[in-house]
């Protein structure tokens, strides 16, 4: 049989009228938003970075506030939303994403973290069979779970919650 | 029994890739060794430790079922090779297999939108990653052959992987060593790997201004590579969504075990409601999916997707999950990182054997109470009279995070669970899919 089959235009053009609409709300949160371009973003950084992860993914950002911290939802065009806590002090303490793709974690996880992140993955002892990851450093804790297009994950610094906030609040 | 099945099922993948044996061959070899439930419209399932475990020194994949597939060059039956031990993984969709193993019958490359080969990479929860292009071929499962298939055939180098694939990893999984298995067989309840919620964004159709990363990538040659759109007809696809018919889901079959046992043997059937041997149950428990995941409720809290956004803590029944994930909301002690199998800080280690239930829902309302248990997972590894067993009802481990409940293969022993594939036609009196059941 041919492999037009997997082709069902209907279903497509579906898909083009949500992609529509999430590009026209992703254009319009993008309106509303204005902030300095920094050099880079990363976790631990200052809340200004955050513009640089929605440049980064052509996103729109929706602030929510908060009596102990703000959260930056970053939702790009394709799906993937990355919601960056900042603390009262201006500083994003903690990164959670979730959607079809993983994020670019370069990006989110700024430099440094993002290369003890690659190493304790390196150092890790592999075992067979797909699961949960579970990174808990002295400086920073990587946890990520999930299946094909269904990605969920979080980073955090522990020493950089405010006070009042646990790890459960991270989700 | 298990040294002579293994044995059997290597032997004839090495006579395969040596002279390119015949379809037929090669199905009535996979037919010889059935105990259970095939036909023509299902292979056997093994869960015997995957291919290394019977190699001198070689890791036990435990809690992984594995089918063998047959690849022939696009209208070929005399240019093929038969592939056993592939992983069967109902959490992801698309055949994938090394370049090494496929390399003698020349498969054609398929496209991505801008007229270079089409590259796929898959991103594991883990890090790990799997990289490779995209070529078509005709995939034979038991008597059902996908014609014109979107294979991901995986490359033998790490050479050339963008950054934005291997996303700070080096676990590249393209080496039997590093995935423990020839390859994975993805039976999901999508029709490609970048099909969701009814549309893909990876085709240009989608309306992105630029193609989703880590996805699909167009490479002019193959160390120069960028995020490319490729059509839903060039993704890699569900083998069984393109089968001429039985074609709308899969049926993990796999008996009961009352504790770990050496090896197991059931079945995947294809299509739901289209033979007599593939019948929904009089009264299943059938779950619509939102964002291909459920509910599950546990110890009171209950992990569910959020129906707008996606987001929240999604549950799941994935067969390509080697254990019970969830998350510790009851404060269940976890391996040590240092035993003499290594860190398994992954896993659960109650002092004893612990008895506990989930429930199960979905957004049609239906719910069903799951009893499972966890034991001590060094006990498992170690102990003499498990630490070879490849069957191990009660692996556990945490998902960290506070985020969803993953039922993994350890769920799918004595059930018979239905995997309904987004976009096909379902039997008469059943939701529209995606869903699952049982």
């Amino acid at each position: 049989m041919s492999t037009s089959k997997c082709i069902d235009m209907n279903k497509i053009s579906r898909t083009h009228q949500v992609m529509q609409d999430v590009l026209r709300i992703g254009a319009a949160l993008a309106v509303l938003t204005a902030f300095a371009l920094p050099a880079l973003a990363e976790l631990g950084g200052s809340v200004s970075t955050v513009e640089a992860d929605r440049a980064h993914m052509n996103a729109g950002v929706r602030i929510t506030s908060g009596s102990a911290y703000d959260v930056h939802e970053i939702a790009s065009p394709s799906g993937t939303v990355v919601d960056e806590y900042v603390s009262p002090a201006g500083k994003v303490f903690a990164v959670t994403w979730h959607g079809q793709f993983m994020p670019d974690l370069q990006q989110i996880l700024g430099p440094a973290y993002f290369q003890q992140y690659a190493a304790a993955l390196a150092a890790r002892e592999k075992h067979f069979g797909h699961r949960p990851l579970n990174i808990q450093q002295p400086g920073l804790v990587v946890q990520t779970s999930g299946h094909m297009r269904d990605y969920f994950g979080r980073a955090y610094v522990p020493s950089m919650l405010p006070e009042g906030v646990k790890a459960d609040d991270i989700r | 029994m298990r040294s002579l099945f293994v044995s059997i099922l290597l032997g004839s993948a090495v006579l395969a890739a040596g002279c390119g044996g015949s379809k037929g061959t090669a199905t009535s070899t996979g037919t010889t060794t059935t105990t259970t439930g095939s036909g023509a419209n299902s292979v056997t399932l093994t869960v015997d430790g995957g291919p290394t475990a019977t190699q001198p020194g070689g890791e036990l994949y435990a809690n992984a079922a594995f089918a063998t597939a047959t690849i022939c060059s696009p209208g070929s039956t005399s240019n093929c090779v038969t592939i056993d031990h592939l992983l069967v993984d109902t959490g992801s969709t698309g055949l994938r297999v090394f370049q090494s193993a496929v390399s003698s019958l020349n498969l054609p490359s398929l496209n991505a939108s801008n007229g270079s080969p089409a590259y796929d990479c898959v991103s594991f929860v883990d890090g790990s990653y799997l990289w490779g292009a995209v070529q078509q071929a005709d995939v034979t499962l038991g008597g059902e052959t996908a014609s014109k298939t979107p294979i991901q055939v995986i490359s033998g180098t790490t050479t050339g992987v963008p950054s934005s694939c291997s996303n700070g990893s080096t676990d590249n999984q393209n080496t039997q060593a590093s995935l423990g298995a020839n390859g994975i067989l993805g039976v999901g309840v999508e029709q490609t790997d970048c099909f969701y919620k009814g549309g893909s964004v990876c085709d240009s159709s989608s309306g992105l201004s630029t193609p989703p990363t880590p996805a699909y990538y167009a490479c002019t040659t193959s160390t120069s590579c960028s995020p490319a759109f490729v059509s839903v007809a060039n993704q890699a696809a569900n083998p069984v969504a393109l089968f001429p018919s039985d074609n709308n889901g899969v049926i993990v079959k796999l008996p009961a075990v009352s504790g770990s046992a050496a090896t197991l043997t059931g079945s995947l059937v294809f299509g739901i409601g289209t033979q007599s041997n593939n019948q929904l149950p009089s009264s299943p428990h059938l779950f619509t999916l939102t964002c291909d995941d459920f509910s599950t409720t546990f110890s009171g809290t209950t992990f569910t997707p959020d129906p707008s956004t996606c987001g929240g803590a999604g549950s799941f029944i994935d067969s390509g999950s080697n254990g019970l994930y969830f998350p510790n909301v009851t404060k269940i002690p976890t391996c040590p990182t240092n035993t003499t199998v290594g860190d398994i800080s992954g896993f659960y280690c109650p002092s004893s054997t612990e008895k506990m239930s989930a429930t199960m829902s979905a957004a049609d309302a239906a719910s069903n109470s799951v009893s499972f248990s966890v034991a001590n997972a060094e006990n498992l590894f170690t102990n003499t009279t498990t630490d070879s067993d490849a069957v191990l009802p009660t692996l556990g481990g945490p998902n960290p995070g506070g985020v969803g409940f993953d039922w993994g293969l350890p769920f799918f022993y004595g059930v018979n669970l239905y995997s309904a594939i987004d976009g096909e036609t379902m039997p008469s009196g059943t939701p529209a899919a995606p869903w699952w059941a049982y």
